[in-house]
């Protein structure tokens, strides 16, 4: 593996509703420092799975023009050699968030435990697109991985009842890994928690497993605490609140060979959900170790009743019913899919299926898919309150709502969610976007995990979508000889499929000085013009991910964007 | 996916063949038709011997074949296409296969995209035996064998 010179990549834009630009404060007018709750789930140079997650304290913009890291805590885990210290995790001691006067950046994490990135650094690079909020990516040539950092607005102990997911990996024989998912609901009354679970390790699933005997243990100043057991019995798990609604948890268990990250969202104050709560709406699902991605639209309804068949090009049938009640409900979809690893490869592009789903009033509820879309059949589904938005839990303005989901069948091992499809107006597929993938590819390894974020910007009505792009490729997966860059670029034309919501990006040309240029297969599922999924459906190739909108940048707005995305700057 | 390259002058252009950077031309394929759910059925499972003609790590796309890496077998019965998934090579035991060896194969024979293919799960070599894909049919990767966790029981909550 090779360890590229990394450089300071930042690209941050000066959008009305970002504090951060122009030499300002990423936080709160009045704040010195504000603590972030990060994550990430990818590949490290020893596993095939390793995750992380913490809490970082960041000061103000200094006179150096960098934002200090003062403090922080992280666990690490790979599921084999390497595990933060427990009970006290890797004290993060220092480092910095380097965000230029119009970029985006690279947040640095210099820990106590040397085992840890290069040396015990960490880096990651990071897009805001809001101040509350960035995706990153690992780019240390040590790891890659994909997750969130988001504003911790709470330390305190969570209460209320949960929806949750988790993916990792787990070993059953200690001889192998298999992939790993869960999900499941539980409520939480003063650290106490009950509630059920649906696991799967390496396809062997249980589902409906009752939570008992788990206690959140008081948060430390960092809203840092254990949560032994939630996902499985033998689990120790630490948590990291980001607010009073979300939390995040990772495996840190030492004894056993597993890990694995995760989320958990409030389900609201009193949670009574039914199957009408999942209306129209996009998901996306993957998993790097299972090596598979997917994402579509689904239109719900009650029955088949008098309804027509769909209008070609459409998936909504005429005349039928909206789903209501706690009862089946059934669903027509498209989607795109691509299960590059499965025993028999299968790429799906706009491919049309059934199915059917059923929500009970505790969030906690199955989805079938029926024949015709690869390997997929099972799904737990998980709600979540209806004024959450899963990807940016800060955001309580756009694409709220939805479930989280877990895949259930024996062959297939992921996570993802189910948001509400809200807005498919083409011309708000436009503006500034914060985009992320992660993906495997075949084309020099037999399938090794690449990274990438992207600052993209869609101008209509032609559809141009460019954008600088940062790669974590440290494996040489998808480039033989480039491991990371800061220096590539997307570009390519959206394209409206017959499908309304659905969108061809065929192909998105990836760039670079060193290894030319990559054409990428992608369909685009908008569930508003804030937020949309993508995934890569190539023979060699795939990756999954979402693109979320820089506030004050898209629709009317447009042509702000376009000249702001001028301005990246190394 | 597929490799390109800008249109550059003649002088780029040819710097670049010099400098041999491989210019792939690959089309996607993919499809809108319904896939068939392929499920690994162990009560289906052979165990055949043969010898190794040869080890593909990583297979090019000019290949055609199964991502992840492959054991080519001449057996009794034939040429064999042993497939072993995505996480074989990191195993050392299998990593160090060589043509001309005797190995051991435990899976099922299956047709994928009009070839038919052995979805290993077992290999065994040299009395040692490997797993590469679960009872299920995933890909499994191996522990590294350089720390003291033990596996994972189901039981309890699980």
């Amino acid at each position: 593996m090779k360890r590229g010179t990394l450089l300071v990549v930042l690209v941050a834009l000066c959008v009305s509703g970002i504090v951060g630009c122009g030499g300002g404060s990423i936080f709160r007018p009045g704040a010195r420092s504000s603590n972030f709750t990060f994550y990430a789930i990818g590949e490290d140079a020893a596993a095939p799975v390793y995750c992380v997650a913490g809490v970082v304290a960041i000061a103000n913009k200094g006179s150096n023009g960098v934002f200090a890291v003062t403090g922080g805590v992280q666990d690490y885990n790979n599921g084999d050699t390497i595990v933060s210290p427990q009970p006290s995790g890797d004290k993060i001691t220092g480092g910095n968030l380097s965000l230029e006067s119009n970029g985006t950046g690279i947040l640095t994490l210099i820990t106590n435990n040397s085992a840890v990135g290069v040396d015990g650094t960490e880096q990651f690079v990071v897009v805001f697109p809001n101040s509350n909020h960035a995706l990153i990516t690992q780019f240390d040539g040590s790891a890659t991985s994909s997750g969130s950092i988001d504003l911790q607005t709470s330390r305190a102990l969570p209460s209320g009842s949960f929806a949750f997911t988790s993916a990792g990996a787990f070993s059953t024989d200690g001889q192998t890994f298999s992939p790993a998912a869960f999900g499941g609901v539980f409520t939480v009354a003063s650290g106490s928690v009950t509630g059920s679970v649906d696991t799967n390790i390496g396809g062997e699933v249980n589902r409906s497993v009752a939570i008992t005997g788990v206690t959140f243990t008081k948060p430390d100043k960092f809203g840092r605490g254990t949560v032994d057991g939630l996902t499985s019995t033998h689990s120790n798990l630490n948590y990291y609140v980001v607010g009073p609604e979300v939390v995040r948890f990772i495996d840190v268990d030492s004894a056993t060979f597993d890990t694995a990250v995760g989320s958990a969202y409030s389900q609201g104050a009193n949670p009574n959900f039914s199957s009408g709560n999942i209306g129209q709406s996009v998901f996306s699902f993957s998993n790097a170790f299972t090596g598979y991605a997917a994402a579509g639209q689904i239109f719900t309804f009650e029955d088949e009743g008098t309804a027509k068949p769909a209008a070609k090009g459409s998936i909504v049938r005429d005349g039928a019913p909206a789903c209501s009640g706690t009862s089946t409900c059934l669903l027509d979809a498209v989607g795109d899919l691509n299960e590059l690893f499965a025993e028999s490869p299968v790429q799906l592009v706009a491919a049309r299926f059934d199915g059917s789903f059923q929500l009970p009033a505790n969030g906690f509820g199955t989805m079938t898919f029926d024949e015709g879309f690869g390997d997929t059949a099972n799904f737990g589904i998980y709600a979540v309150d209806p004024t959450l938005n899963i990807l940016d839990p800060n955001d309580t303005t756009d694409t709220t709502g939805g479930a989280l989901i877990a895949e259930m069948d024996d062959s297939l091992i992921g996570t993802g969610s189910i948001v509400p499809q809200s807005d498919i107006v083409v011309a708000d597929f436009s503006g500034t976007y914060a985009g992320g993938g992660s993906g495997n590819s075949t084309l020099f390894t037999t399938g090794d995990e690449f990274d990438f974020l992207t600052l993209a910007t869609v101008t209509e009505p032609d559809g141009g979508f460019s954008g600088p792009v940062a790669l974590s490729d440290p494996f040489e997966a998808l480039t033989d000889s480039v491991t990371l860059t800061i220096d590539a670029s997307f570009t390519g034309t959206v394209v409206p499929s017959d499908f309304a919501g659905r969108f061809d990006l065929n192909p998105l040309a990836l760039s670079a000085p060193e290894f030319g240029t990559i054409d990428m297969a992608v369909g685009i599922y908008q569930a508003s013009g804030q937020q949309l999924f993508w995934v890569e459906t190539d023979s060699d190739t795939y990756f999954g991910g979402s693109l979320e909108q820089f506030p004050g940048t898209g629709g009317a707005d447009a042509t702000k964007a376009k000249s702001n995305a001028a301005k990246w700057q190394h | 996916m597929k490799w390109r390259f800008p249109v550059l002058g003649a002088l780029a252009a040819l710097a670049l063949c010099l400098f041999a950077v491989p210019n792939y031309a690959q089309t996607s394929a993919v499809t809108t038709k319904s896939a068939v759910p392929h499920k690994y059925d162990i009560t289906q499972e052979v165990t055949l011997t043969g010898t190794v003609s040869s080890v593909i790590k990583a297979p090019t796309r000019e290949m055609k074949m199964v991502p992840g890496s492959h054991l080519m077998l001449a057996t009794p019965s034939g040429r064999l296409d042993a497939t072993l998934g995505k996480y074989a090579m990191r195993n050392a035991g299998v990593s160090s296969i060589t043509a001309g060896q005797q190995v051991q194969v435990t899976g099922v024979n299956t047709t994928v995209k009009g070839q038919q293919v052995f979805v290993t799960r077992l290999v065994q070599v040299n009395g040692h035996t490997y797993k590469v894909r679960n009872e299920h049919g995933v890909a499994v990767a191996p522990v590294s064998g350089k720390s003291n966790r033990s596996a994972y029981t189901n039981g309890g909550q699980l």
